[in-house]
């Protein structure tokens, strides 16, 4: 299911020191090229961000970001940010940060099978710190490939 | 008794939450009805027992704490398991 979504464009390695903001906007530019969100769907995740504090940091080292559909979310679309690098985003307890899964969902049910193929990769700490330590995109693609 | 899994949008990470909660109430024997939702249409009342993340609950005052379960992880199923054994032992 996973491997549906993802490809050499939407997971990124990066090896840069990056913050918050500017991790949000690099793992948001391939769903923006592929037209699956607008500009304001990635502005409106960083508003939420400031209003609610980091709402879609949901486990140590993974943040998932994500706004509604009205807010530009126009396909179904998922790309991964996986960091070399710590970011920080202000989240007490889960800082430092090493996954950024961006996704968009048009709707509140295309996503659902994503987010269940998701989980299951989260609850998997052997496949996470292989794809961390993982220096192509293709070493990457095999292990999400399983889900 | 509903249980509610919060997050900020209603559409991700409380999915993934309610996925979880059933899976352990199964393993604890325990019956609910659980759903998902955003945060800002929560209300005390629409549930008998809420689940968010902390990053979250902050943004949850009006939630009495007798009725509100804060995890760190939602991934974690051995600390959810534990607060909602916790829970139903009260």
């Amino acid at each position: 299911m996973l491997s549906n979504l993802l490809n050499e464009k939407t997971i990124i390695i990066n090896e840069q020191n990056l913050s918050w903001e500017e991790s949000i906007l690099k793992a948001g530019k391939p769903l923006l090229e592929a037209g699956s969100i607008t500009q304001n769907y990635l502005d409106s995740i960083i508003s939420m961000h400031h209003q609610l504090g980091p709402y879609y940091v949901i486990a140590p080292h993974i943040a998932m970001p994500h706004s509604r559909s009205e807010n530009g979310a126009l396909k179904l679309g998922l790309s991964i940010l996986i960091s070399k690098k710590d970011i920080t985003f202000n989240s007490l307890e889960n800082d430092p940060i090493h996954f950024v899964f961006l996704f968009s969902a048009p709707d509140n049910q295309s996503h659902l099978e994503m987010l269940m193929s998701l989980s299951e990769l989260f609850s998997n700490q052997e496949d996470l710190d292989a794809i961390q330590n993982s220096n192509s995109i293709e070493q990457v693609l095999s292990i999400i490939n399983q889900y | 008794m509903k249980i509610l899994a919060v997050c900020g949008s209603g559409l991700g990470s409380s999915f993934m939450l309610e996925m979880n909660i059933k899976k352990v109430l199964k393993k604890l024997g325990k019956e609910a009805e659980v759903n998902h939702s955003d945060l800002s249409s929560v209300t005390p009342d629409v549930a008998d027992l809420f689940v968010l993340t902390k990053d979250l609950a902050g943004s949850a005052q009006s939630i009495p704490n007798e009725k509100l379960i804060v995890l760190n992880s939602i991934i974690d199923l051995n600390d959810l398991e534990n607060k909602l054994h916790d829970y139903f032992n009260k």
